[in-house]
């Protein structure tokens, strides 16, 4: 839990090196995470979140058993897969295969899935955003409509037909997750970037005869980041979501037998009446990964809104 | 896959209440209703010299007759539209004595004429239509101009009397004859509605509308209309020769998706349907519904293709023998009826032999041979969007192949391509270094298992020069010398290990209750004639 905190915090510190905003946004963070600190809601998402990075990291010491290992397919019968035992928590999946230890090692990929591609859209997001947002006039026209395209398609819409192109690989997954997340940060980034040119200290820096990369830098961009780096953890729950959607469609890894929750989805669909738990054990994880990333996106968000006041 | 099922399944909702189906609706006592039947997917055309699939199989069948057929239900040949045949002793002509007063459904006579007409259009096959043509291929080996071709000519020695002159003997002929590879279409409608074929890119563009909206022939039903992507509709033929279908309308519609096709029987959507899923078996016998089984006469098969390393080295084919628990595999993917195969050949047909080399389940051994390999890399290719008898789910399949070869220390990749055509057209051209098929016999004979391994040559990569003259031979030796040339090609087969036969399976039909009359066939030869609703 104080990891989670101390990195934000160390993260921060990264951002504090930028001259003049280091006064305020160090206040702000400070009395964000004291904030954060006292609020059940954000405790709870990163002892979820924790959780999930831990048992992804080890997850090979963490599962009983390797997830491709069938020792225990004799038990399996045609619609009928041993339940859940002392020794399989979560039961034998259809493949003889320990449901526990796919569901484990199915963190890896969703986490995996979830980070890089928010990292990626938010990269390309935040460098559109910052174009547009830096200079006016026909840029920022250009990459605003350029969004807009981006935005008029819906989002699983759009990350199934880049899949579906870029052929079902874990690779295309994350790229097509991560360009729809492309216009929420781009947009979000210029709207800030758009406040922050108005504001007084940016009128006194342009004053004092500061150069326009400077002030863009020095001042505006890191003023504007905070709500960016909200969004994308928020973002994450949505990219794990999407990973399980894809996965589902049969978008992701080729080859069937990688352990995935959405995958392991849609091979329990079959089963539903008969080993319901096939299903609920990886549509469960995908409800606490999600939730652990929202629950923190939002308590960030209003911890680090100076109007917010509990 | 999900949106498909989900899109079938709506598709025959729609159909099903377009169609008025149901027997609710339009059955009626022991006679007449429609019947709608969900099979997996629809014909590719309704030219039997065309198709080899059990989906374009099922269909035809009803309209077509054959010279000769199998008993209802068995492997025994019987006759159709010949009421009996002489073969001469060097088993070159074939003297064929057909039934009176046959008449095909646009009213014209199918006589010894039509017979011939219908051998002789095969014989000239051009260009593409001759790739499709694999009945006649495995039967006759060439075309009109081929050197190689078996078959001489046909000829009409009195209207009721055709005879087929071979160059060279193939003694399973009556029993290939039998498939719908041979049923006798109507001349008249072949010349007036044409039957060419031309390549249209990568796939077959049928030009003649024979197989695509006339197809006459002279079985118990005939052909009304063909929906493209949706339904199938036939009726009852009144003028037919033999015992009267019990049902008028007849209508195939397509659910790719087994779990789909058992949710429309059970909403009443439809009235039957084939491959049932091996869980789905015992609850839908539970739940009051006609459960009809075929015998195992099929095979399901891991297919080594040798061209590509390692499998060139018998060491390594012989690894992967040992390394699967054939007997785990089988009884979590199948139910108890599944047979564990000895060689391809089920024990049902002519020639098996029970006595061939065996693989069994032994890791360590599967280790010990791959000792001084180094390339153990393999990439094996499963079917989707398809269910097959001896593979009711073949990701599940391949996904336990995994498994096993991984436990030995192989490095397995999996590729899943559609059935149609990126699957099979990869078996065919060579692309699958190994894959998960099978076999459903359509042929009372060993030679249509064995026919698998010389009319493919790509698909299997170099295989032992003795091994496929040795097939050949045992295709045209005298009847009474065949069973041990099969028996000793069941044991060569299993030395070379060109692939690792995993199932002899047991398939399954449902049918709403009250449904009889239907024959469950090793060989697909099922006819909905005999087939009533019920009360």
């Amino acid at each position: 839990m104080t990891t989670a905190f101390t990195d934000i915090a160390t993260a921060q510190g990264l951002e504090l090196t930028h001259g003049e905003v280091e006064q305020i946004g160090g206040g702000l963070w400070r009395q964000a995470l004291r904030r954060l600190a006292h609020s059940p809601a954000a405790i709870v998402g990163t002892i979820l979140i924790t959780c999930f990075v831990l048992v992804a990291i080890f997850a090979p010491w963490i599962a009983p058993y390797a997830p491709g290992d069938n020792t225990w397919l004799s038990e399996v019968r045609p619609g009928e897969y041993p339940p859940p035992s002392a020794e399989h928590w979560l039961g034998i999946d259809p493949q003889g295969r320990d449901v526990f230890s796919r569901l484990i090692y199915g963190t890896r990929q969703s986490l995996l899935i979830g980070v890089v591609s928010v990292v990626l859209g938010g990269l390309v997001g935040v460098g559109l955003g910052l174009l547009a947002g830096a200079f006016s006039g026909w840029v920022d026209t250009t990459v605003m409509r350029f969004v807009d395209i981006l935005l008029s398609v819906p989002s699983l819409l759009l990350a199934i037909a880049i899949a579906a192109v870029l052929g079902p690989s874990l690779t295309s997954v994350m790229i097509a997750i991560a360009v729809t997340s492309v216009p929420i940060f781009a947009r979000l980034l210029r709207g800030q970037m758009l406040g922050q040119r108005a504001s007084d200290y940016v009128l006194a820096a342009k004053a004092s005869g500061l150069r326009r990369r400077t002030i863009v830098f020095g001042h505006v961009l890191p003023n504007s980041m905070t709500p960016v780096l909200v969004q994308g953890t928020l973002y994450l729950s949505i990219a794990i979501i999407d990973a399980a959607g894809l996965a589902f469609l049969g978008l992701s890894s080729p080859d069937p037998s990688t352990p995935e929750w959405g995958r392991m989805l849609t091979d329990a669909q079959d089963a539903l009446a008969t080993a319901p738990l096939l299903a609920i054990a990886p549509g469960i994880a995908i409800v606490l990964a999600a939730l652990g990333f929202t629950l923190l996106g939002e308590q960030m968000r209003e911890a680090l809104d100076p109007k917010y006041h509990r | 896959m999900i949106l498909t099922a989900g899109a079938a399944a709506v598709a025959a909702a729609m159909l099903a209440s377009c169609s008025g189906s149901g027997a609710s609706k339009t059955g009626g006592g022991d006679s007449g209703g429609t019947f709608v039947f969900g099979s997996s997917r629809l014909p590719t055309v309704l030219d039997g010299a065309y198709v080899y699939d059990n989906e374009s199989q099922r269909v035809i069948y009803q309209m077509f007759d054959r010279l000769v057929n199998v008993k209802p239900g068995t492997t025994e040949l019987t006759g159709e539209l010949a009421t009996s045949w002489e073969v001469s002793p060097t088993g070159l002509d074939y003297t064929f004595h057909l039934r009176d007063g046959v008449k095909f459904h646009d009213g014209t006579s199918l006589d010894a004429e039509a017979v011939c007409y219908n051998f002789d259009r095969l014989y000239n096959l051009k260009g593409p239509a001759q790739d499709l043509a694999e009945y006649w291929r495995i039967s006759f080996r060439g075309f009109a101009g081929d050197k190689d071709s078996r078959y001489k000519s046909c000829e009409v020695k009195d209207p009721a009397t055709p005879v087929l002159h071979l160059k060279e003997r193939y003694t399973p002929l009556l029993a290939s004859l039998a498939s719908i590879g041979f049923g006798i279409a109507s001349p008249t409608a072949l010349k007036k509605y044409g039957y060419q074929v031309e390549l249209s890119g990568d796939s077959m563009k049928f030009v003649g509308t024979f197989g695509t909206e006339h197809p006459v022939g002279s079985g118990p039903f005939q052909f009304k209309s063909w929906d493209p992507g949706k339904k199938i509709t036939l009726e009852r033929f009144d003028g037919y020769w033999g015992d009267k279908a019990k049902i008028n309308t007849l209508i195939y519609v397509p659910i790719a998706d087994g779990q789909a096709r058992r949710q429309a029987l059970e909403r009443g959507e439809i009235d039957g349907y084939d491959n049932v899923a091996p869980q789905d078996v015992a609850a839908l016998k539970g739940a009051g519904y006609e459960v009809e089984e075929r015998p195992p006469s099929n095979v399901g098969y891991l297919a080594m293709n040798q061209s590509f390393e390692p499998l060139g080295d018998l060491r390594v084919r012989q690894a992967i023998a040992h390394a699967v628990d054939l007997d785990a595999l089988l009884k979590a993917n199948f139910l108890a009826g599944a047979v564990k195969p000895k060689s391809f050949l089920p024990p049902t047909f002519m020639g098996f032999n029970p006595d061939v080399i065996t693989y069994d389940y032994d890791p360590a051994k599967a280790k010990e041979l791959l000792a001084g390999v180094s390339n153990k890399k393999l990439d094996i290719w499963f079917a989707t969007e398809v269910s097959r008898p001896y593979m009711p789910d073949p990701k599940s399949i391949a996904e336990t192949f995994k498994s096993y070869l991984e436990k030995v220390g192989f490095d397995v990749t999996l590729t899943g391509r559609p059935w149609s055509p990126d699957f099979l057209a990869g078996i065919r051209n060579g692309k699958a270094p190994m894959y998960i098929v099978g076999l459903l016999p359509d042929m009372a004979d060993p030679a249509n298992f064995f026919t698998l391994f010389d009319n493919q040559p790509k698909r299997w990569g170099p295989l032992p020069k003795g091994l496929l003259t040795h097939i050949k031979q045992a295709e045209e030796a005298p009847e009474d010398k065949r069973e041990a040339l099969y028996k000793s090609l069941n044991q060569e087969l299993m030395e070379d290990l060109p692939g690792i036969p995993y199932v002899h399976a047991p398939t399954h039909l449902a049918f709403k209750k009250g449904v009889t009359g239907f024959v469950p066939s090793p060989l697909f030869a099922e006819s909905m004639a005999t087939v009533s609703l019920g009360g």
